[in-house]
């Protein structure tokens, strides 16, 4: 059986940690633990940390502390300096593409994203926005990126509740059917992609 | 006039004249081939655009939820959410039908066509909810015939549903 990894889900609670358990996730990024009825050999349960920030100092204040180890730190750039410093600062795991984020997304972020290896992150309610012109730029942004820097693309669900998860084999699927991607390929971003940052974390599943 | 310098311009007149057939073929080669190849069809009254078979796939799919639902509701909610993300032009290329579904277990099976067997599943990971109730639509294996897709249907996965 293959391994998913989901990098993002937002809540977490006793219900969506069956779901995720029974389509054959083993390791999950989590940003609000609801339950302490999660047994440790179910799944591997990551914290993660998603930093919006505004300017440079802004993100520099709140990089400052956090710990490196066990913990997935994301960031939301809502300025071009804030994703150029995202781009280029270690403790940055992956950068996140949404409606708010998207207008900092252009070539010169894209280059310097390649050029420290940073991952770009996209959750699957983006990509599903109501909004067609902004799922539209989304769409171009995601397409450059992939056709150019090469760079890895991570999908992960946002999900607040159960019915929200990502399933693996619709999600393979659905980004084939969008980007016109191999099937292995968009296989990576729910799989390998993210279990090199957890392993890289120091996380072993 | 000897009869050598007539042949010498005999051979002369025949090169060019093969010279310029090869160029005039190497020229349009994709125009004759494309001819070549309407001109086999109009011999076996086939049409020259390109018409493929359509193959049939049955995807066996697997309902998590509260309560359960009719194939009516499940029919409606994967046509429309079909619809809502690729358009009415693919869905009636798909044509995705729920050919069979028990309620029991809250299983069924999808026909559709083989070239579009990547947007149905797409589709039915996007159903979030139907008439409200929350679900979870889980694609579970695709299949070439309706035989095998109803003799995996009873036993494939059943730990999903515990």
């Amino acid at each position: 059986m293959r391994i998913y990894i989901d990098l993002w889900i937002k809540e977490l609670d006793s219900d969506t940690a069956n779901i995720l358990w029974k389509l054959g996730f083993k390791a999950v990024a989590v940003e609000k633990l609801n339950t302490d009825k999660i047994k440790p050999n179910d799944i591997v349960v990551v914290k993660k940390k998603v930093i919006e920030a505004r300017s440079r100092q802004e993100l520099r204040e709140r990089l400052r502390g956090v710990s490196r180890e066990h913990s997935i730190i994301s960031i939301k750039p809502y300025s071009i300096e804030a994703a150029r410093m995202a781009a280029h600062d270690s403790r940055v795991d992956t950068i996140i593409i949404d409606k708010d984020t998207l207008k900092y997304m252009d070539k010169n972020q894209f280059s310097l994203m390649k050029q420290f290896s940073k991952p770009l992150e996209v959750s699957f309610k983006t990509l599903i926005e109501p909004n067609s012109r902004v799922k539209a730029m989304i769409y171009r942004r995601i397409n450059y990126y992939l056709l150019y820097t090469k760079l890895p693309l991570i999908v992960s669900s946002e999900a607040t509740k159960w019915n929200e998860v990502l399933v693996p084999v619709s999600t393979i699927s659905f980004l084939t059917t969008l980007f016109n991607i191999d099937s292995r390929d968009a296989l990576l971003s729910i799989s390998n992609y993210p279990r090199e940052i957890l392993v890289r974390k120091g996380v072993s599943i | 006039m000897s009869i050598y310098d007539i042949i010498v311009t005999i051979l002369i007149v025949i090169t060019l004249i093969y010279g310029f057939i090869l160029y005039y073929l190497k020229k349009n080669f994709r125009k004759q081939i494309i001819e070549i190849k309407r001109l086999i069809n109009k011999l076996h009254g086939r049409r020259a655009s390109e018409l493929r078979k359509i193959r049939k796939r049955y995807i066996i799919f697997v309902i998590l939820s509260g309560r359960n639902f009719t194939k009516k509701e499940i029919e409606d909610t994967v046509r429309e959410t079909f619809t809502k993300y690729f358009g009415e032009q693919t869905l009636v290329k798909a044509d995705p039908q729920l050919i069979y579904f028990e309620p029991s277990i809250q299983r069924g099976v999808i026909r559709t066509s083989h070239i579009y067997k990547d947007y149905v599943i797409a589709s039915l990971g996007l159903i979030r909810k139907i008439n409200d109730t929350p679900c979870l639509f889980i694609p579970l294996k695709t299949t070439g015939t309706i035989k095998r897709a109803r003799k995996i249907l009873y036993r494939l996965r059943r730990e999903l549903q515990k």
